[in-house]
């Protein structure tokens, strides 16, 4: 469920991969300096955001709105706001503890670590596309393999091994970086049989609260056509100061 | 700078959500076939934030019963009347003929009162204090039928509470309930704190004519969920000729990767049998309701039996559909009650539940008995 938003940094570490920031030099740094750019540059700052994601089938299509506020990687608050039936709920997270607020019982519920590992919220999104900040970097070997363009931006083809005791369940992974936001554009996430799982695609790149960043992203199945999900930037609001104690169990009850 | 409780700018003062739910109920009645109810039933939630610092919060649930067991039942609507009612009269039956009752009722009704770190309630209010996932010895202000699964909200009870929270997962907290005499009242009070990534709890007053002591924790094993909540209760007239009651419960969850949920607890209870529940041999297709009312509604005895185990299990077969079943068993009478559900998503507010209750024990004449009910349920909610 929505639990996974919080994984280990979840959204907030999805927007790093999703989003990312404001112009580098151009020149050629080496495979792991600009991965590690491209996954790290939200780090110890604040972020506000309304987030409608879509998980698609070929026979029905569901959607739901989140807000969303962050600071560092270890304060997070999520709420959703839609549909009728889930609005209201949220959730809190403080370093690795989470808490669920549900509103109808008027009960907090804290929630069991396990919980932050499933898939996310039945969708495209696995925790392993989603969580460990520092996995993207330190978890695997990169290496540069070539230069694309894709949807026009010139980009950077990166190949990443997972280390043998790297916890991953992803064979491989294929990322094209641009080369002039670090955004990542493209990335194909492989099996450990040397398989394609899933394709994610980031596009309608452009400035947000202040920064350049990919406002809609896409997950495909590569076993399942017509399946997809879909992550959009409705609002997003970057660097503006948010007091620690907004990440609280009394905030996560108020907050709207 | 956003603050906490800064948000407020922005939204609509007043709000309004609620849902339709329309459930049936289906009892196999042996030779009397298959007896069918229904239950309509709307609920308006209102709140209304009046002006920092007060929030003015009114729920109503809007029911209307018909079908066989409503028509069987003596006075059916007296008891709809007065279930989940506080000392306040905020229930009133609407129509009461036959096989048709038509209740409105408020089951929370308050104004609230926010500032900085306080909160303070009055009103008719839910005070959950409970922080296991299944069973709630620290409950102390509503208890509730697990049986009742259609009634999430829970009721709400008439009265004042009082929070400050300390920290982040912290607070102090202090609640009466209203009561019509002294041996009705509750009061008490929580101190929760968080230490070794566990919320941690400790209460303690008067409920009804008892002296209550509590504790409670949630936190994990590893990467398992480990929660668990102690109650102590002795009566405070002649507490030297008395004994009291202790409730103790502990449970552990998981949640795999591939999105399956695992939970188990196991509940202690004092002044539970170990022996088969007194029950002659009801008539077949009463079975179900004669065990399930042997549950009774009190945080002292949320079973009555001395030792109950649960295990649940839940998995989306997809993400429109949610499986699951829940199993409580007690080796007194080897009394069994298996609750399987699915729940399907028809669209982003529609959803449909097929839900089973099946209730196996021991009778006194050594008769291995069982009933069930079945039910469905269309919900949508705005």
């Amino acid at each position: 469920m929505i639990l996974h938003l919080l994984s280990k940094g979840g959204i907030w570490a999805t927007l790093g991969l999703f989003l990312v920031l404001t112009a580098f030099q151009d020149q050629s740094p080496d495979a792991r300096q600009i991965i590690e750019r491209s996954d790290g540059l939200l780090r110890g700052e604040t972020s506000q955001a309304e987030i409608k994601m879509a998980i698609i089938r070929p026979d029905w299509t569901r959607e739901m709105t989140l807000k969303t506020w962050s600071k560092g990687k270890d304060l997070g608050l999520v709420l959703i706001t839609s549909p009728a039936r889930d609005k209201g709920t949220a959730f809190l997270k403080r370093e690795k503890e989470v808490w669920n607020w549900q509103p109808r019982i008027d009960r907090v519920i804290k929630l069991p670590p396990s919980m932050m590992m499933q898939s996310w919220m039945g969708s495209d999104f696995t925790n392993d596309d989603l969580v460990k900040e520092s996995s993207m970097v330190e978890d695997y070997t990169h290496r540069l393999i070539g230069d694309s363009i894709i949807d026009g931006r010139k980009c950077w083809k990166i190949e990443m091994i997972p280390l043998e005791d790297a916890p991953v369940v992803w064979g491989k992974i294929i990322t094209w970086i641009d080369r002039e936001t670090y955004i990542q554009i493209r990335s194909e996430l492989f099996d450990e049989d040397g398989f394609l799982v899933y394709t994610m695609m980031a596009s309608d790149i452009r400035e947000m609260g202040g920064k350049t960043i990919a406002n809609h992203l896409e997950m495909i199945p590569e076993d399942n056509p017509g399946h997809k999900t879909v992550l959009k930037n409705l609002s997003f609001v970057f660097d503006e100061p948010i007091e620690d104690n907004f990440f609280s169990v009394q905030n996560m009850k108020r907050v709207r | 700078m956003v603050k906490a409780q800064s948000q407020n700018s922005g939204p609509s003062p007043l709000t309004l959500n609620g849902y339709i739910k329309d459930l049936r109920t289906y009892i196999p009645a042996g030779t009397n076939g298959l007896l069918v109810d229904n239950l309509l039933h709307n609920r308006l939630n209102f709140k209304w934030y009046a002006a920092e610092p007060l929030t003015l919060v009114a729920e109503a649930r809007n029911r209307v019963f018909y079908g066989e067991v409503v028509g069987l039942t003596p006075s059916f609507g007296t008891l709809v009347n007065d279930a989940n009612n506080d000392v306040f009269d905020l229930s009133h039956n609407l129509f009461d003929k036959k096989a048709l009752v038509v209740n409105v009722m408020l089951d929370r009704a308050y104004i609230d009162f926010t500032k900085d770190k306080w909160e303070v309630r009055l009103g008719r209010q839910r005070i959950n204090w409970g922080i296991n996932t299944i069973w709630n010895p620290n409950d102390w202000f509503n208890a509730y039928s697990f049986f009742d699964f259609d009634y999430e909200e829970r009721p709400g009870s008439d009265a004042l509470r009082i929070q400050y929270y300390t920290g982040y997962a912290s607070s102090m907290e202090v609640a009466v309930k209203a009561a019509d005499s002294l041996a009705d009242m509750v009061g008490a009070g929580l101190w929760r704190f968080n230490r070794w990534n566990y919320d941690i709890q400790f209460l303690a007053g008067v409920m009804r004519t008892d002296l209550a002591l509590g504790s409670g924790w949630a936190g994990n094993l590893g990467n398992a969920g480990f929660k668990g909540e102690l109650a102590y209760f002795h009566p405070y007239r002649s507490p030297l000729d008395t004994s009291g009651v202790f409730s103790g419960t502990f449970g552990v969850d998981y949640a795999f990767k591939n999105s399956l949920y695992l939970s188990g607890a196991f509940l202690y209870n004092s002044l539970g049998i170990t022996d088969p529940l007194p029950l002659n041999d009801p008539a077949s297709g009463v079975a179900a309701n004669t065990i399930a009312s042997a549950f009774q509604l009190s945080p002292k005895s949320l079973s009555p039996f001395k030792y109950s185990f649960f295990t649940q299990a839940m998995y989306p077969i997809s993400p429109i559909v949610n499986a699951g079943l829940a199993i409580i068993y007690s080796t007194a009478g080897h009394t069994m009650f298996i609750n399987p559900l699915l729940g399907i998503s028809l669209n982003d507010n529609l959803d449909l539940a097929l839900v089973g209750q099946s209730f196996f024990t021991t009778t006194l004449s050594d008769a291995y008995i069982g009933g069930s009910v079945f039910f469905s349920r269309l919900k949508w909610s705005f």
